[in-house]
Formats: C-alpha cells, sequence, structure tokens
C-alpha cells in the first residue's frame, strides 16, 4: 500500500470510474472532472503515508474526490446546468431518458453540496449510512437527516417543475 | 420518486468515461513524484543551509563582537541566579551565613556601555555566596563590599586587572579588626549606574556598571580624622566611632587613609556632629571638616 507508484496507479486505475463520475457530478463537464481526477491522483499519491489502514483506501479516495471537486468548484465558481454537453450526452447515449429524469437530475443540481453529497454517495455509490458517514466524518444520524432533507427538496423541486409543465 | 432516482443512478453509471483517463492518472502520479522529490530536496537544502547558516552567524559575531567572544567564553561559568539585590537607599545585603571562604578571583568583563565586575567566592559551602553587605558611597564615588565568613583573599591580586576599567579608578583593601570579614572598596571616576546579582553554583556576585548622567552633587563638608597608614590604628579608631551614622574608612590622595565620621550639607552640621563625637568619645581623637567635591578623593593630612 505504500509501496511504489505502479500498484499506485494499478489501485487507483481499480477505481478510476468511481472518481471520475463523482467528479463528473459535481462539475457535470468532462474536461473539468478530468482536470479534478488528477488533482485527486496527485493529492493521494503525496499523501498516501499518512493513510494507516488499507482497508479505509475507499473512503479515503472518495472523500479527497468530494473535496477536491468542492473545492474546485469554489474556485471556479462554475456550477453548469444542463448545458451543450450534457445534450450532446443525451443524444448519443440512449434516448432512454425521459423528461422526469431530467428535471430530477436538474434538481439534483441545483441542491446544496452537502446535500448532493449524500444523494451521490446513497444512491449512485450504493454506500451504506455507516460508509458515508465515514467518508464525511459526520455522525450517522445527520447523514440520514442530511438524505432526508435532501429527498424532501427534490419532491418539492419535481413538484414545482410537474406543475409547471402540467 | 425511487424509480427515478434509480433512472438518474443508471444515468450516473452511464456517464461516459473518456479514453485518456488513464494517461491522465499517470501524469497524475508523475506530478506528485516529483513534488515529493522537490520536497525532500527542498527539505536537505533547507536543513542544511539552517545549519551553515548557524555556523556562519557563530564565527561572524565571535568575530565582530569582543562582548559576545566574552559572553560565549563565561557561559558555562556562570550559575544559577540567585537575586538581583535591591539597594534601599545606598545599601543591600544578601549570601548566606557560612565561614572559610575565600574570595578568590575578581574580574572584568567590558562591553560597549557597560562593564562587569566579577567577584567569585571559592570553598563556600554549597557554592552559595557568603554574607556581604554593599555599599554605593559618594566624596569620592565608591562602592563598599564587605563579605563575613572569608578567611582568605586571594583576589587582592585581582585589583590591579580593574585598572583596565573605563569607570573604576581604584580598588583597594580596607582593614577590618574582624578577622573573619574581608572589605574591600571600589572607586568610581564618576556616577555610575549600578545593578547587581547574586548566582550561586559556581558561588558569584556581579556587578554591573553603566555610565549615569552627572549627578548634580554638591560640594559637601566631611568630618574625619587625619591620615593614617594601612593598619590597626585605622581598626581601632573606626571601633571608637562605631557607634555613629556613616561612619568608614576611605583612601586618600596619597594612599593612606582616614576615618570619616559622616557628610554634611553645611559647615555648621559637620561641626555639631564633632561636638556630639567630642561629648561621647572623648577629646582626644583629632577630628577635622574637609569641604570635597563629590568626586574627590581626601586630602592626605598627616
Amino acid at each position: 500500500m505504500h509501496g511504489d507508484k505502479e500498484s499506485f496507479s494499478l489501485i487507483i486505475k481499480e477505481r478510476k470510474e468511481k472518481i471520475y463520475r463523482i467528479a463528473y457530478s459535481y462539475v457535470n463537464n468532462a474536461d473539468d472532472a478530468l482536470e479534478i481526477v488528477q488533482e485527486v491522483v496527485y493529492k493521494a499519491f503525496l499523501s498516501i503515508k499518512t493513510l494507516k489502514y488499507p482497508e479505509y483506501f475507499d473512503p479515503w479516495i472518495i472523500r479527497i474526490t468530494i473535496n477536491t471537486s468542492i473545492n474546485y468548484l469554489k474556485k471556479y465558481k462554475k456550477v453548469l446546468y444542463l448545458n451543450e454537453e450534457f445534450d450532446n450526452y443525451i443524444s448519443d447515449g440512449s434516448s432512454a431518458y425521459n423528461e422526469e429524469v431530467i428535471d430530477l437530475y436538474n434538481a439534483l443540481n441545483k441542491l446544496d453540496v452537502k446535500y448532493k453529497t449524500v444523494v451521490i454517495l446513497r444512491y449512485f455509490e450504493d454506500l451504506t449510512f455507516q460508509e458515508i458517514s465515514k467518508v464525511l466524518d459526520l455522525p450517522v444520524n445527520t447523514v440520514k437527516t442530511q438524505l432526508y432533507r435532501a429527498l424532501d427538496i427534490l419532491k418539492v423541486e419535481l413538484e414545482k417543475e410537474g406543475s409547471r409543465i402540467g | 420518486m425511487d424509480k427515478r432516482i434509480n433512472d438518474l443512478k443508471k444515468m450516473y453509471m452511464d456517464i461516459k468515461i473518456p479514453d485518456n483517463i488513464d494517461s491522465i492518472i499517470d501524469e497524475g502520479v508523475k506530478k506528485g513524484e516529483i513534488k515529493m522529490k522537490n520536497k525532500f530536496k527542498g527539505n536537505l537544502i533547507k536543513g542544511i543551509s539552517s545549519i551553515a547558516a548557524v555556523f556562519l552567524i557563530f564565527t561572524v559575531s565571535i568575530n565582530a563582537s569582543s562582548a559576545f567572544a566574552n559572553s560565549i567564553s563565561d557561559v558555562p561559568v556562570i550559575g544559577k541566579l540567585v537575586q538581583v539585590l535591591q539597594f534601599t537607599g545606598n545599601k543591600a545585603q544578601g549570601g548566606q551565613v557560612t565561614d572559610g571562604v575565600d574570595i578568590g578571583m575578581i574580574s572584568l568583563r567590558k562591553a560597549k556601555n557597560s562593564e562587569e565586575v566579577i567577584i567569585k567566592f571559592n570553598k563556600s559551602q554549597d557554592n552559595i555566596a557568603p554574607c556581604y553587605s554593599i555599599s554605593y558611597e559618594k566624596y569620592p564615588y565608591s562602592m563598599i563590599f564587605t563579605v563575613s565568613g572569608v578567611r582568605k583573599f586571594s583576589a587582592e591580586k585581582d585589583f590591579e586587572a580593574l585598572k583596565q576599567s573605563n569607570f573604576i579608578s581604584d580598588s583597594y583593601n580596607i582593614i577590618t579588626l574582624d578577622d573573619s570579614a574581608v572589605r574591600f572598596a571600589i572607586n568610581f571616576k564618576k556616577p555610575v549606574k549600578y545593578e547587581v546579582k547574586e548566582y550561586k553554583e559556581p558561588a558569584q556576585i556581579v556587578l554591573s556598571l553603566k555610565e549615569c548622567e552627572k549627578g548634580n552633587d554638591k560640594a559637601a563638608y566631611i568630618v574625619r580624622t587625619a591620615s593614617y597608614p594601612q593598619g590597626e590604628t585605622l581598626g581601632i579608631l573606626e571601633e571608637r566611632l562605631c557607634g555613629f551614622e556613616n561612619i568608614r574608612i576611605v583612601k586618600d590622595d596619597k594612599g593612606t587613609f582616614a576615618v570619616e565620621a559622616g557628610t554634611f550639607e553645611s559647615e555648621e552640621k559637620a561641626k555639631e556632629r564633632i561636638k556630639e563625637i567630642m561629648n561621647k568619645c572623648g577629646s582626644d581623637i583629632k577630628l577635622y571638616i574637609e569641604k570635597r567635591e563629590a568626586n574627590q578623593l581626601p586630602k592626605q593630612m598627616q
């Protein structure tokens, strides 16, 4: 674990999708997400020695990814909603996404980052509350509260959207 | 809602991973590697240069400033501070009762604007300074040290060294009839600011001298005896007068000594003192009144 750079990049590459997707969900754009990935790798490489237990690598790397993404957003104040790239992404992906999902996607992007983070970790990365609490260094109950609060906000947002369309 | 979130998750999982992500990762690792090497190199350079800087400062300052060199050379000698003497009026005491002490060494340390006289005691119990009292006098400006429990005064030879001082004009032993005490005076060329610190382990008294603005001390009238060579006569005279205040033995301008019995602003007051003494001790002690400036030595009177 504390070894050479080859084994380090191997471990990172095993988790590259995860890191990239989390980063992407914050910035919604491939270039920025890649930049974040590189930053995460760089930071992790420098501080891998401070990681005492190898079994905590996953929560550790996720935490670095989240923090780096949030810092990146703060730094460039780029919060991107549906943009061209997303349109491309929809069009060249399967066209299976209906409007409702896109509404939800929009609503999610409007969420405060701390709510967004728990939603990503809970529903997209399928982490348990315990795992999320480890990643975010928050008590389990706080994580639960934040998730339910996030869902409430999403529901309200969707109803607004729905009524507007309807 | 759950269904929609599941759809959203699908969307999330469908996020395309760019093909070049591996090279991006490799680049990140490389950056980290370079940074780490630089960090190590940087630390190494920092470490070496700080050590070098310390040596440089040390060498430069030890050569540039004699005060620094002196202070370094005396660092191991300076013991633990016992007290900074508080002078009440012009007197102060310190030390502990002991016996058989030798005043081993008196040395002078010069700095730019100040000087230190270090009085070192040998053979003292627990390495603590013996009982001493110090008084700062005028007419002439001087400091008188009386050290009790002392049987030997090896440092008498060191008086010669004090002549190097910019402040000290003379220093000399004063007779005392008490054979367990030693008394000596240090005369100053001009008024000084002084501070006395007592140390233990090893036992020392350090007298710091600094320039003082000219005091506006006026000429005064001093009651004194004739001059005598250093010897018991002086001691006996002093003893006979010891009921009175401010009795002291002072070296005159020719190297003999006189006993003085007080310093007064006016001739009348001095005369009164003489009368008092006559009444009490008899008229066989011949006393004179001498008018002197604050920095003037007594004149020899045969």
